[in-house]
């Protein structure tokens, strides 16, 4: 019972997204669409340790830089197919995540401190990778080598097959989490209170890894996509702080700590940014980062749990509303028969 | 080892200057109600965080079942059958009483089903049906202390430890709460750590007396109160307590 509601916004959601990916849509609808896909996987990475465990990363575009960049470095150096060189972006990803999040974790790490670890972190990645020149093209960046249309070259001329790669990784990433129900509840606890949760027989430290991990494996391959999809990138437009910020915003302005909060947060806001530079974009070029600015304001006083929260809200009431009704008396006659 | 599930062995710890627990050795037999008393500051919490590894003992032992449990995380811990609480309720705020109850469970249940199966049970059991929707934060400290207790008896623990759960019940309700003590110890043994002189005088088997971090008396709880040392360690600090 509790769990067809949102079954069914997923499926119904998957099958829009289809329609819409193949219906004769303009070009341009069809771009925002991918993007919107693209941060809605990613979103949904992020999602399990930022949200469910509660350990904000304002950091995360640094697995997206090394997700992009091993895909790109080893196609160019290798001619490594990029299907691969996904894998080992993510897999990198993975083995920076863990040079990181272990002692974060080990060391009890939370917080505002946890967050501004990976800020440094992403700092560190994106000099890193300007640094690099030889390898990486420096600050000016590298472009992919154009090659016709091939499924095992991860190059096509039209939307559509980036269309559906995307689909599927999102659906992939939705199913995942869906599907990890223990793991949810437990970085739940664990963000909650993790002293309380390890009383209870939850492993603090292995849940924080798990978490981690599959976030920076997932956020790694949605890297790989994004250099595969744009052909270009640079330090700062792959590993800095927007890619990061989104990823934290499409999250919590949908829900932090739900399942298709980050998907529901991504609908609205990455089509809505777009929409804003299409429009008044040269003439304000930084509105659509205000109107994001005003969104979660909004959503952190009104709806901390997101917009995804807004039927459980009402739901609440309600039941709220009934109990009132129901103990009312009994709450007032229970304290006075005591004595 | 025989009837013992618990042997402490010649425990110290201390934080800087301050000798917390100080070569404390004791046994726990097998479905016993042992009370652990002592002034406040005795050091009777840090015995509990020791016994579940929330904090390292500095030298001696512990054996579960005779086997040695210092060094293992506290979550290790609950999952080989010792469960406790804490003085001030932790409850997970942003978690319904009801999904608080499931995450108890999750770590000894096979499936997330199987958990959430348990669980009107154990919310009847601490009297918190009526509360299952409400989030952890919104209950009041009552009733956080049932929750408390609803999450440790939700892990199915061989060894409760149950730190200060009568504090602030009424007569009526600290009865209720006795008689569920009782009823638990048909399936598990009990540690309690107690300031109310009543109910330690009415359900412990045996009475451990802790002052200053060190084991001043051990006995039947009529032994221990005629003890002139804890007679003098409460002297003058919780002398009213005492003598009820
Ligand atoms: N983590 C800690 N760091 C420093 N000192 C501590 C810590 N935990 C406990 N102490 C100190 O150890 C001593 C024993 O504290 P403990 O909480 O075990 O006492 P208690 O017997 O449970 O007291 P109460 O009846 O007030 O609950 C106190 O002096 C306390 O300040
Ligand atoms: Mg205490």
């Amino acid at each position: 019972m509790k769990f067809s509601k949102p079954l069914v916004i997923f499926i119904i959601l998957t099958l829009a997204l289809v329609i819409a990916g193949f219906s004769p849509i303009p070009v341009y609808v069809k771009h925002v669409l991918i993007l919107t896909l693209l941060y809605a996987y990613m979103g949904t990475a992020w999602n399990l340790m930022c949200g469910y465990a509660g350990r904000l990363s304002l950091g995360h575009s640094a697995f997206v830089a090394i997700g992009a960049y091993t895909t790109i470095i080893l196609f160019r150096q290798i001619t490594l197919s990029p299907w691969l060189g996904m894998l080992m972006g993510g897999l990198l990803a993975v083995g920076v995540m863990l040079l990181i999040a272990y002692p974060c974790f080990r060391f009890g790490l939370k917080g505002p401190y946890f967050t501004l670890a990976s800020i440094a972190v992403m700092e560190i990645v994106q000099n890193l990778l300007t640094s690099m020149r030889d390898l990486t093209g420096g600050s000016l960046g590298l472009s992919l080598p154009y090659k016709p249309t091939s499924l095992a070259l991860f190059q096509f001329d039209g939307k559509e097959p980036y269309f559906l790669i995307i689909l599927v990784l999102w659906f992939i990433a939705v199913a995942l989490v869906w599907k990890m129900e223990r793991t949810r509840y437990y970085l739940e606890a664990i963000r909650e209170d993790q002293d309380a949760a390890a009383a209870l027989g939850i492993s603090v430290n292995k849940n924080l890894i798990k978490s981690a991990v599959i976030s920076a494996f997932l956020v790694g391959i949605g890297g790989a996509f994004y250099v595969q999809y744009f052909r270009y990138i640079d330090p700062a437009t792959v590993g800095g702080f927007s890619i990061a910020l989104n990823l934290a915003l499409v999250a919590i302005i949908g829900g932090s700590g739900t399942i298709l909060g980050p998907t529901i947060g991504a609908v609205l806001l990455i089509p809505l940014s777009e929409v804003l530079r299409m429009t008044v974009g040269s003439q304000l070029p930084g509105l659509h980062l205000l109107v994001y600015g005003i969104l979660l304001v909004i959503t952190i006083i009104y709806l901390p749990k997101g917009i995804v929260s807004i039927p459980g809200i009402i739901r609440a009431r309600k039941i709220r509303k009934a109990n009132l009704a129901l103990t009312g008396s009994g709450i007032a006659g229970g304290s006075g028969a005591d004595e | 080892m025989s009837d013992n599930i618990l042997q402490i062995q010649n425990i110290s710890k201390s934080f800087g200057g301050l000798q917390a627990t100080q070569d404390v050795s004791f046994d726990v037999k097998e479905r016993e109600i042992l009370s652990i008393i002592g002034p406040n500051g005795a050091g009777k919490s840090t015995l509990f965080n020791l016994i579940t590894n929330f904090y390292k003992v500095d030298s001696g032992s512990i054996l579960y079942r005779g086997e040695n449990i210092v060094g293992l995380t506290p979550d290790a811990v609950c999952l080989k059958g010792i469960t406790r609480t804490f003085q001030i309720a932790r409850p997970f705020p942003g978690l319904s009483v009801s999904d608080n109850i499931l995450v108890a469970l999750l770590a000894k249940s096979k499936s997330v089903e199987e958990a959430r199966d348990k669980v009107p049970a154990i919310l009847e059991q601490v009297n918190l049906d009526k509360k299952a929707h409400f989030m952890g934060g919104q209950l009041t400290t009552l009733e956080r202390k049932r929750l408390e207790l609803g999450k440790a008896l939700a892990t199915d623990p061989e060894v409760l430890m149950l730190d200060e759960v009568m504090t602030g019940l009424k007569p009526k309700e600290m009865d209720e709460m006795m008689d569920l003590i009782r009823e638990l110890q048909q399936h598990m043994t009990i540690v309690i750590v107690e300031h109310v002189m009543r109910v330690i005088m009415t359900i412990s088997e045996r009475v451990i007396v802790l002052d200053h971090g060190r084991k001043i008396a051990e006995g039947t709880p009529q032994e221990v109160t005629s003890n002139p040392e804890v007679v003098s360690a409460y002297l003058g600090r919780r002398s009213g307590n005492a003598g009820n």
